[in-house]
């Protein structure tokens, strides 16, 4: 997936600044799409679309901030640029802190806007490969059994048999039999393919 | 100047030349120290040697003192030197405002002027006694003849000569002689002259009380340069009364210490009503700075979104005109679109321009239906047009209310505009904005604007007024907060009552209230 599949999702209740940005953006070759509202906006969202959602904070109805938070707990993971035309502390620190990619005041400069687009492009090029390797574990993964997979997890963690039966509750022998089952089907001779084939991750 | 303050000095002292105490020259009434202590408080104590020439001047002229004489320029040097002590205390440690507005500086002046003068007095007495020029006994008496005469003369002319050393008190005096109700309160004061000394006969001291009728009057309605004319024109009366009535001087004397109460009476009520006066406009200050300030960043949010897209515009027009960019059409249609959020920045600076151009508050009483038909009938046209009914509507009674009508139109019309937004969206049913005006039992005055649009939510209703916070699209959310200040400004409140229709209301204070003095 790359740059070109993102868009740049506009929400902004004043018409002209909605329509003037994504006039810019589309002639910076960005695709766009434009809502006067973050309930039109919420109407509208699919889990996938990939880019950044650049939004105002005064708006008749939900704020963008508001907005910041549905979108958290609604788990989408868009990347939000705010942009405000009445810059206070209390609205900049609440859109930080509440892990947006940056905060503009109005009137911006163009350079201002890219530089928070292209922010916002690499992390979702981060996201994204992160669920791309997590898809990929996930096929490695598959043909193991429950407690199959819960032996792997502590074996790469370095833990030894005794230690993987005393924390799972099973006999030291037992974990061997998982251990040798699971090592051939992942197509693991040693310990080290073993960890390269399913990688060291934090739980 | 100088020639003048020995002319009116000289011309003070002959008129005040009454009742004086056998050889020790004392009279009751000397206004002529004010002259000289004002003129060392404006010009400094180099103006000395002019003071004592003219004390001498004086004792020689008007009280026909012999020119080469000890005594004669023994007792003018004490006196001059307690004038120039006066004056110092009042420059110095103890510094009083030629204004005269405020409560420290009445204390001050009369603690330095009776002070003053008692010192002076001993030391003038003690100086003739030590010389072996004054007469023998009744020292004890003529102390305190000296003091009277000499405080009541002081007290009474000094803030009226110190005043109009100030350009704004100066403008006040002139107004308040110009005025109509000073011909009304000059006549009260001379009926209570004349209820005291002619009508009062020989008890003419048990009237005396009357004369703080008037003086109140005048004290309250101009406070302190009130006070103090109104002081002067009593110690005229008084000094007229007694030169052409049968009075020994010990009376004389008895009544220049009742006019010394009178007159300190007179100058705290006023100092008050100066002190209450200035407070007033303080807040008044305040409260408008309050709106100016909310109307500003108001303004500079409105200003940012045509700026933002001019900017945005501007930079897709650069990028379009680029001959690769190929597109004409678009080039001209974002050109045209830069003009049009030009002129919208340029709305938001106009009225800018209009909320300033209305200047400070100027209230004056204002019937309000004839103000609500005002508004109603400037923004007509539009409500027709929108197929809208404007209405005012009134209890029957012509409530009015003190306001400034610029400010409360700018109100009004906000509120109506807000009606007009709110009922245009309507689809089936009444298009409806009406304004009612109900006098309430306190005499408050309340101004509803009522619409047929969607009304609002409680939780809306509780933001309501605070800039920024809008329903509407076009977000303005700055109307209703000048509006919510200029109200408040009056003194009065505004909201909204959450409902199923639009009503806003807003409250006056009753008429009157407002002082409409300068």
């Amino acid at each position: 997936m790359s740059a070109s599949d993102y868009s740049v999702f506009i929400v902004d209740d004043d018409p002209a600044v909605r329509d003037s940005i994504a006039l810019l953006l589309s002639l910076r070759g960005f695709r766009t799409a434009m809502f006067a509202t973050a309930e039109d906006f919420l109407r509208a969202l699919h889990r996938d679309w990939r880019g950044c959602v650049v939004a105002d904070i005064r708006m008749p109805g939900m704020s963008g901030l508001d907005l910041q938070g549905e979108l958290k707990e609604r788990g989408c993971e868009l990347p939000v640029i705010i942009i405000t035309a009445h810059g206070e502390v209390a609205s900049a620190r609440a859109a930080l802190l509440a892990d947006a990619v940056d905060f503009l005041e109005k009137p911006f400069e163009e350079e201002q806007l890219l530089a928070a687009i292209d922010a916002a492009f690499a992390r979702e090029n981060k996201r994204l490969a992160r669920h791309a390797e997590d898809a990929q574990h996930e096929v490695v993964l598959a043909p193991l059994s429950a407690r199959e997979r819960d032996v792997l997890a502590l074996v790469v963690k370095g833990m030894h048999n005794r230690q993987i039966a005393e924390t799972l509750g099973i006999s030291p022998r037992t974990v061997e039999v998982h251990k040798a089952r699971l090592m051939k089907k992942l197509n693991a001779g040693t310990l080290a393919d073993l960890i390269r084939v399913v990688g060291v991750r934090p739980e | 100047m100088l020639g003048a303050f020995f002319v009116g000095y000289l011309l003070l002292d002959w008129i005040s030349y009454i009742h004086p105490m056998q050889s020790f020259n004392i009279t009751p009434w000397n206004p002529q120290p004010a002259l000289a202590i004002a003129l060392l408080m404006y010009l400094g104590q180099r103006s000395f040697p002019a003071v004592l020439a003219a004390v001498v001047a004086a004792e020689c002229l008007v009280r026909g003192a012999p020119i080469i004489a000890v005594g004669t320029w023994l007792g003018s040097a004490v006196l001059s030197l307690g004038y120039a002590a006066i004056a110092a205390t009042f420059t110095g440690k103890f510094k009083i405002s030629p204004r005269l507005d405020a409560r420290e500086d009445m204390i001050r002046l009369l603690g330095g002027v009776a002070v003053g003068t008692l010192l002076t007095g001993l030391v003038y007495l003690g100086a003739l006694a030590a010389a072996g020029l004054g007469p023998t006994g009744h020292y004890a008496e003529a102390l305190v003849r000296f003091w009277v005469g000499n405080s009541v003369g002081i007290l009474v002319t000094l803030p009226m000569v110190l005043m109009l050393t100030d350009t704004q008190r100066r403008r006040q005096v002139a107004s308040v002689l110009l005025r109509r109700e000073t011909i009304a309160q000059g006549a009260a004061i001379t009926l209570a002259l004349w209820l005291v000394f002619a009508w009062g006969g020989t008890e003419h001291f048990k009237l005396f009380y009357l004369l703080f009728l008037p003086l109140i009057w005048v004290a309250i309605r101009a406070g302190m340069v009130g006070a103090t004319l109104a002081g002067m024109a009593i110690q005229a009366g008084v000094i007229l009364a007694v030169v052409f009535g049968a009075y020994q001087s010990l009376g004389v004397f008895e009544l220049q210490a009742l006019l010394m109460a009178l007159v300190i009476t007179g100058f705290f009520l006023g100092v008050a009503i100066d002190e209450r006066e200035r407070a007033t406009n303080e807040l008044r200050q305040t409260m408008r700075l309050a709106a100016a300030g909310e109307m500003a960043a108001a303004l500079a949010h409105e200003l940012n979104q045509p700026l933002t897209a001019l900017l945005t515009y501007a930079k897709a027009s650069q990028l379009l005109a680029e001959p690769s960019a190929g597109s004409r059409t678009a080039l001209i249609e974002t050109l045209g679109k830069l003009g049009v959020e030009a002129r919208r920045a340029a709305d938001v600076v106009q009225r800018l321009r209009d909320f300033f151009r209305t200047g400070a508050l100027q209230f004056r009483p204002t019937v309000l239906a004839d103000l609500v038909a005002k508004v109603l009938a400037s923004i007509r046209a539009r409500g027709i047009a929108a197929d809208i009914v404007l209405e005012c509507s009134t209890d029957g009674r012509a409530a009015s209310a003190v306001i400034d009508p610029a400010q409360m139109e700018i109100v009004l019309r906000n509120l109506v505009m807000n009606g007009i937004d709110a009922v245009t969206d309507v689809v089936d049913g009444p298009k409806l904005v009406k304004v009612a005006i109900f006098q309430e039992t306190d005499g408050r005055v309340r101004i509803e604007v009522q619409d047929t649009g969607a009304g609002v939510s409680v939780k809306q209703a509780g933001r309501f007024g605070e800039p920024f916070v809008t329903t509407k699209a076009s977000g303005m959310g700055m109307g209703l907060a000048i509006s919510r200040s200029i109200v408040e400004a009056h003194g009065g409140e505004m909201w909204v009552e959450p409902g199923s229709a639009g009503r806003v209301c807003l409250t006056l204070p009753a008429g009157g209230t407002i002082d409409e003095r300068e």
